[in-house]
């Protein structure tokens, strides 16, 4: 029992694993290991079987069987398993393939891993040619482990020969390595390398699929197909591993390298996937020992590479040999889980095992596929060479879950391409090798295209003429007209037209409403032979004017309404409803214009990236191909009845116009209203005539509400834009099943549609409706940026070939060029680029995914804004995503810089505008109101008049407490305090940077004037600084804060009623006296104080770190405001700078410090101005400086040279580390970075929606910012707009708040206030006041703003506790009504 | 140094400490060693000096015999 017991195992995570594959397929040969050795020579069956025996006996492995108890597996090393290998003759069999099949088919045999792990025989082929035939299970064997069963047979079948066998050798256990792995399992090692293989997983999820086959899942039947490399490829792969910047420890792992680099950029290719996990095995023998052990070691862990466009295969080459040395960093024995065996669905296995000869007789061994993997691998890649020959050879399983014999056949070739083309120029792109073969290209060339008819548009129209006259052709209100009588008057208007002097091949313009004598027109332009320039009624006549000169328009046909918008055409006005036909010809005799199918039909419009519209030119072929084509296509037995109702300048109209025409069927025409929205699209459902439509998706989101249960439509075509399928299933919904619903993709260029495919409700189940198949006559490749064709289900672009190709572009042979481009496949043709990507899906219809100028470039990365868009709609709280790349904001360049030529303010100052003498906005406003703002400012006597007031507590120690900083402000402020007879208790903060000569200055001063002097300081200085940084770019807020409070402190405790500051009169206008206070005539500066008075209130109430970390309790109360009141002595002296100086210099001995490097006592100051030039652009006292120069305290020249000042940037790093302030990374300043909008019933946190994204996108195409709106705002043709989504900023975008846009007259105008005083572009009305940066200075400025607008009277505090437009307005409006009824 | 890394090599990875290393033998090129094999010298010299070797120090050239892995390892200050 004992005994038992030591041969009882757990079994190892890796065979765990295996087992559980093994257990899901009890009856597939999932795990078999089955190797053959040809031996050219006789083989004594008798020694043969003896020797395997012996085998057995030294090989507890092979002795292992594996039980389950309580459901969880274990194994067993049997003390003996007896077996006589058989001896199998078919020496009677010639057939090769017989002999083969046999083999195959044993090796298929499922081994009972509860009783025998293994199966063993020998057949005889020939008289001089035996077969060992061995199968051991997976999970007990690997490859190295095949070689040692080998060796160790071979050896003592090779002394039992000789009969020099005595005892079996000894031979390590493989329990000694289950019983290693288990122990690693619990190590630190093994704990780091835990933690580092579930963070890597993270990175991936959702296994790629391949050549767009969405693979089945539970097949395990699988093809081995083998890739011989031949020893040219292995020879240059062998150079290859020599370079120093390739080569690796170990010649395998240089080779693994280089292999892998291939194999990795092949699967890349053709899934289309970013980032590709492929599990290679580790060997896990770690000592000599464990190469003489047989059993399941091996391991499997995955590499993982992320790609982009932009790179070759040397980058991934480099990118492959980090990433190999980190698995073998982290890839533990016992380390792997099911997680990260999930994780990869591809195999590289690079075995280095061979075998030698048997007993001196030669070889040829086989690994013999058992026709199954793996359900979740698709394609396993081994690297072989069994036989020691030299030449490497690829043998790679696929997975019939993937891979039918069509693309297995495929897949040498695919793969060979690339690694040709990977040995021939490492330095490519991975995207440069096509990787067709010659036979697919070729399959291409010759595809039929379908079969054309030669009649033209007009011939076909004449059939329906001549067999049905008096059918209807067109209705338009209770009018008809009918097929002969549309041809007469078509007639006739030709006539006339000729009669104008038009000739054959003219530019003849419809500029109309569409009315039937537009498609007489149209039809009367053909039958002269003329091209057609549909002109709608609805366009700015510039436009017009435009298209008829661009196009040499010769003769126009019009109407008496429209007439009056030409201007400046040389064309001939044929003004169609004052035609006197009585004048003209009445014969039919037109000339036979002999159909010329390169000749132009029409020339279509279309907007223009220029900003002028371009014109296609349609030539008669292609607008017949897509006639013959529809006509067949969407033929059913009725006759078409088609509305015309949208534009006639829109390439879809041609199908309304034309289709109904040539089938005999009806136009029922619809007119835009001459004003105001074209409602027609109601009309057409309201009034049910037709039965066939052609539209747009966008259209049809408009009658998704309509109750359509009557209507007679039964066929619909819609284009124009990407058909959702959630519309189409809607819409198929509400008309019922007997509708067919055709998405019909194509450009202008390519006529109409073609690529069209019919809606299955039950089938389409993607995002988008697939746009189909090509129609007849057309061809459509989808390549990659090198022109490549790229495999069924990946992405590319699309380009459109055939005989619906435009001709090119009117007047523009530059841009013809650039979209329609020669045929990469076929010299004599062009395909005509249409910038948008598609792929093919697994049913060969094309799928359509958007355009490819949503391709953005982010720090090296091309990145497909569509592609994270497709990953985020794929969550399910995700309706519909935009993501735009948000441009780096545009610094100005220093020297481009101006500064106002009256303050120096600088130009990059948030909204500077300069008028054309260089003055600034904020000098020319101030000239507005500088009468107003200077009555803010009081006497000296003024202030004594406060200062001494009788009424204060006349036992006082002292008047007031003077903040002195040791500049010269505060100095001076001192000596008139003292001058004037106040006892007074000077303060000055110690922030640990003021510098010693501004300290010896200090002391000298307060001790020479004989004033009481305290120092203030706090513990969290450093703390606050950082914080003040973060919020404000500079220290010195954070600084006031901390002045203001522990002062207030101070003259609280002592009861000093007042704290007089040494701010500057700039300083009163840079943080309190805004321009919104001065807007009314009779400025009441009693009012302003009690203005300034809140915002005190308000300021310290601001949440900030001095608030959080200093006592500032004492604010909550009222009455501290009370008791200690702050007065601005500059308010109450005006004095100059000169004067300032010569009183401090002699008078008090003040002196300049010299030890800051600058004109300011504190030495941290710099680190300020640093950051804040550095983040914002400009310097912190660009500003306040600029209104010292317009109170006239400093000249624009001091103002400059201070701003501009050298700033010793070593100096600041110190700093910066000192008090611990980490500089913001590069995209929290405003460098370009992604931002994505959804749609979605409720907003989530976008912290999850990243993580969500991250497991499909690489890093780099994660957005920043991902954002909730209620709705994506839409450009006039009815598109996102993207613009739009541009326009948030950072602090906006931080907002967890979805993006709600305001509505109603008081959000919008709150909205307009808001953007001004905040710098905003756009805000929304749940957008938090204080989270965007409104402190107490914008609440003065906007509360100010607002009372001014709705004339009221709102207290400033309101913003605060209302602080989004969406509370504010509500309180806004009910204030209103309020007034109202009180009125 | 040398002496921790021979025995190191000689004990876990060769053949406990059957098989003789030379300072001069080329561990790599005569698959004396296999990268697994000196990745877990690596692991061990990490810990036993509390150094991180990245994986550009990685070289052919840094570790193809123990003298090599010695200098490479003096220079990183071991």
């Amino acid at each position: 029992m004992e005994s038992t017991q030591q041969q009882k195992r757990e079994l190892t995570q890796s065979q765990l694993l295996l087992w559980a594959g093994q257990k899901l397929s009890p009856d597939k040969p999932l795990h078999n290991t089955v190797h053959t050795f040809e031996i050219a020579g006789m083989v004594d069956h008798s020694i043969f079987s003896r020797a395997f025996q012996e085998t057995i006996n030294c090989t507890d492995a092979m002795r292992i069987v594996f039980l389950e108890e309580d459901n969880t597996p274990f194994q067993y090393s049997r003390p003996k398993v007896d077996f006589i290998p058989e001896l199998i003759d078919l020496t009677s069999e010639s057939d090769e393939k017989v002999i083969e099949e046999i083999i195959q088919r044993r090796g298929r045999i499922p081994l009972d891993i509860g009783t025998r792990i293994f199966d063993a025989a020998l057949f005889k082929i020939d008289e001089d040619r035996y077969l060992w035939f061995l199968n051991m299970h997976h999970l007990v064997t690997d490859a190295i482990s095949a070689t040692i069963v080998y060796k160790r047979l071979v050896g003592i079948y090779g002394k039992m020969e000789k009969n020099e066998w005595d005892r079996p050798a000894e031979s390590p256990s493989f329990f000694e390595y289950v019983d290693y792995e288990q122990r690693t399992r619990l190590d630190k090692h093994d704990e780091r390398s835990g933690t580092y293989w579930e963070e890597k997983i993270k990175t991936v999820t959702g296994t790629p699929d391949f050549y767009g086959v969405k693979r089945k899942d539970s097949i395990t039947d699988a093809t081995r197909v083998s890739i011989p490399l031949g020893h040219e490829r292995t020879q240059k792969l062998k150079r290859l591993a020599q370079k120093p910047e390739v080569r690796a420890w170990t010649a395998n792992l240089t080779m693994f390298n280089l292999l892998a680099t291939v194999f990795f950029t092949y699967l890349h290719r053709i899934s289309g996937q970013k980032r590709i996990a492929v599990g290679a095995p580790t060997h896990n023998r770690l000592n000599k020992r464990s190469h003489d052990t047989v059993g399941a070691f091996i391991e499997i862990f995955p590499l993982i590479i992320a790609f982009s466009e932009e790179d070759t295969f040397d980058s991934i080459l480099q990118r492959i040999r980090i990433e190999t040395n980190e698995y073998l960093r982290y890839a533990q024995p016992g380390g792997v889980t099911p997680a990260i065996s999930g994780s990869f669905n591809c195999i590289l296995n690079f075995i280095n095992a061979s075998f030698s000869d048997f007993n001196g007789l030669p070889i040829k061994s086989q690994w013999i596929p058992t026709g199954h993997i793996d359900i979740t691998h698709q394609i396993r890649c081994h690297v072989v060479d069994f036989d020691n020959k030299g030449d490497m050879e690829l043998l790679f399983d696929l997975n019939h879950g993937t891979f039918g014999p069509d693309l297995i056949g495929k897949v040498p070739q695919h793969f060979l391409n690339l690694l040709d083309a990977f040995l021939e120029d490492m330095g490519q792109s991975i995207h440069a090798p096509g990787m067709a073969t010659a036979t697919e290209l070729e399959q291409i060339m010759h595809k039929d295209s379908g079969n054309v008819g030669s009649a033209t548009v007009l011939d076909l129209f004449k059939e329906q003429v001549g067999a049905n006259p008096g059918a209807p052709a067109i209705r338009f209100k209770e009018d008809t007209i009918n097929y002969g009588q549309l041809d007469q008057k078509s007639d006739r208007l030709a006539h006339y037209l000729l009669e104008c002097g038009a000739k054959k091949n003219d530019r003849i313009g419809l500029y109309m409403e569409r009315s039937p004598k537009y498609l007489i027109g149209v039809l009367a332009i053909l039958k002269i032979g003329g091209t057609f320039i549909p002109i709608p009624s609805n366009q700015p006549k510039q436009r017009i004017n435009y298209i008829l000169k661009d196009a040499a328009v010769t003769v126009l046909l019009t109407s008496t309404t429209l007439k009056s918008d030409i201007s400046g055409s040389a064309a001939t006005l044929v003004v169609f409803d004052t035609i006197d036909w009585d004048s003209t010809a009445q014969t039919n005799d037109l000339p036979n214009v002999v159909g010329d199918a390169t000749g132009i039909a029409y020339i279509l419009y279309t907007s223009g990236s220029t900003g002028n519209p371009k014109g296609v030119l349609i030539p008669h072929s292609a607008l017949s191909n897509y006639i013959h084509w529809a006509k067949k296509a969407y033929a059913n037995s009725e006759k078409y009845i088609f509305p015309l109702f949208t534009s006639i300048g829109f390439d879809l109209t041609i199908t309304s116009t034309f289709l109904p025409l040539v089938t005999g069927g009806e136009v029922v025409v619809y007119k835009e209203s001459a004003h105001g929205p074209d409602i027609s699209l109601m009309d057409v459902f309201e009034q049910n005539r037709v039965t066939s439509i052609k539209l747009t998706p966008s259209h049809l989101n408009l009658i998704r509400e309509k109750d359509v249960s009557n209507s007679k439509i039964k066929t619909m075509i819609v284009g124009g834009e990407d058909f959702k399928t959630q519309l189409a299933k809607t819409v198929q919904n509400n008309f019922g099943d007997h509708l067919r619903i055709y998405n019909e993709y194509g450009p202008t260029e390519a006529t109409v549609g073609c690529i069209v495919g019919l809606f299955d409700v039950e089938k389409h189940d993607q995002t988008s409706v697939p746009i189909g198949r090509t129609i007849d006559g057309m061809e459509a490749y989808i390549l990659d940026s090198h022109k490549n064709m790229v495999p069924h289900g990946v992405v590319g672009e699309l380009y459109l070939g055939g005989m619906g190709l435009a001709s090119g572009y009117a007047n523009l042979s530059e841009l013809t060029s650039e979209r329609f481009v020669d045929h990469p496949f076929d010299g004599t043709k062009k395909l005509y680029y249409t910038g948008d990507l598609a792929r093919i899906n697994q049913d060969g219809e094309y799928e359509y995914l958007g355009r490819s100028d949503e391709q953005v470039k982010l720090r090296g990365f091309r990145i497909e804004l569509t592609d994270i868009e497709a990953n985020m709609e794929k969550h399910p709280a995700v309706e519909s995503a935009a993501v735009v790349l948000m441009e780096r904001k545009k610094t100005i360049p220093e020297e481009e810089i101006l500064n106002c030529v009256e303050c120096g303010l600088p130009s990059n100052y948030p909204n500077a505008d300069f008028d054309e003498n260089g003055v600034c906005h904020v000098c020319n406003a101030f000239e507005e109101y500088r009468d107003r703002a200077l009555r803010y400012f009081k006497t000296e006597e003024d202030l004594k008049k406060i200062l001494l007031d009788p009424n204060l507590d006349k036992d006082r120690e002292y008047d007031c407490l003077s903040l002195l900083s040791g500049g010269k402000d505060s100095t001076y402020i001192l000596a008139q305090l003292k001058r004037m007879g106040l006892k007074v208790l000077a303060f000055t903060l110690d922030n640990g940077y003021i510098s010693d000569q501004a300290k010896d200055n200090i002391d000298n001063i307060v001790s020479k004037m004989g004033i009481d002097h305290v120092y203030g300081t706090t513990e969290h200085m450093n703390k606050i600084f950082v914080d003040s940084l973060h919020r404000h770019q500079n220290v010195c807020n954070g600084c006031f804060k901390t002045i203001y409070t522990l002062s207030t402190k101070i003259a609280l405790e002592k009861k000093i009623p007042f704290v007089v500051t040494g701010l500057s009169r700039g300083q009163f206008y840079e943080t309190r006296l805004t321009e919104e206070l001065f807007w009314k005539e009779d400025t009441d500066v009693a009012r302003i104080d009690e203005t300034i008075l809140e915002a005190r209130k308000l300021y310290h109430q601001e949440e900030d770190a001095a608030k959080a970390l200093l006592d500032t309790d004492m604010f909550k109360d009222d009455e501290t405001f009370q008791k200690v009141r702050f007065i601005d002595f500059y308010r109450y002296t005006d004095v100059s700078l000169e004067e300032m100086i010569k009183v401090l210099e002699n008078d008090i001995g003040w002196r300049r410090p010299t030890d800051t490097g600058r004109s300011t006592n504190c030495l941290i100051n710099q680190l300020g101005i640093y950051v804040h030039k550095k983040q914002k652009g400009y310097s912190n006292y660009s500003y306040p400086y600029s209104w010292d120069v317009r109170m006239g305290h400093k000249t624009r020249q001091e103002t400059l040279d201070e701003i501009n000042e050298y700033i010793h940037e070593d100096e600041v790093l110190r700093m910066m580390k000192e008090i611990g302030y980490e500089e913001p990374g590069e995209t929290e300043l405003g460098q370009e970075h992604l931002v994505a909008y959804y749609t979605g019933a409720s907003p989530m946190p976008s912290i999850e929606m990243a993580e969500y994204l991250k497991k499909g996108l690489p890093d780099y195409m994660v957005p920043r910012y991902i954002k909730h709106v209620e709705q994506f705002p839409l450009t006039t043709n009815g598109k996102v707009d993207k613009n739009s989504l541009k326009q948030l900023n950072t602090d906006q975008l931080n907002l967890e708040t979805p993006y709600v846009a305001p509505k109603g007259e008081i959000e919008e105008l709150i909205a307009v206030i808001w953007k001004e005083v905040l710098q905003l572009n756009k805000v929304g009305t749940e957008d938090n006041f204080i989270a965007l940066g409104g402190h107490s200075l914008a609440a003065i400025r906007v509360t100010a703003r607002i009372n001014e607008e709705f004339q009221l009277n709102v207290p400033l505090n309101k913003i605060f506790e209302l602080p989004t437009i969406a509370s504010y307005a509500k309180y806004i409006e009910e204030t209103i009504l309020t007034l109202l009824e009180e009125s | 140094m040398y002496h921790i890394i021979i025995d190191f090599l000689e004990k876990q990875i060769v053949a406990e400490g059957k098989y003789q290393i030379d300072k001069k033998d080329n561990l790599l090129e005569d698959g004396i060693v296999d990268s697994m094999g000196m990745m877990r010298l690596v692991l061990y010299v990490e810990e036993k000096f509390n150094i991180r070797i990245p994986p550009e120090d990685m070289s052919f050239e840094n570790f193809k015999n123990v003298e090599h892995i010695v200098s490479y390892l003096s220079k990183k200050n071991v």
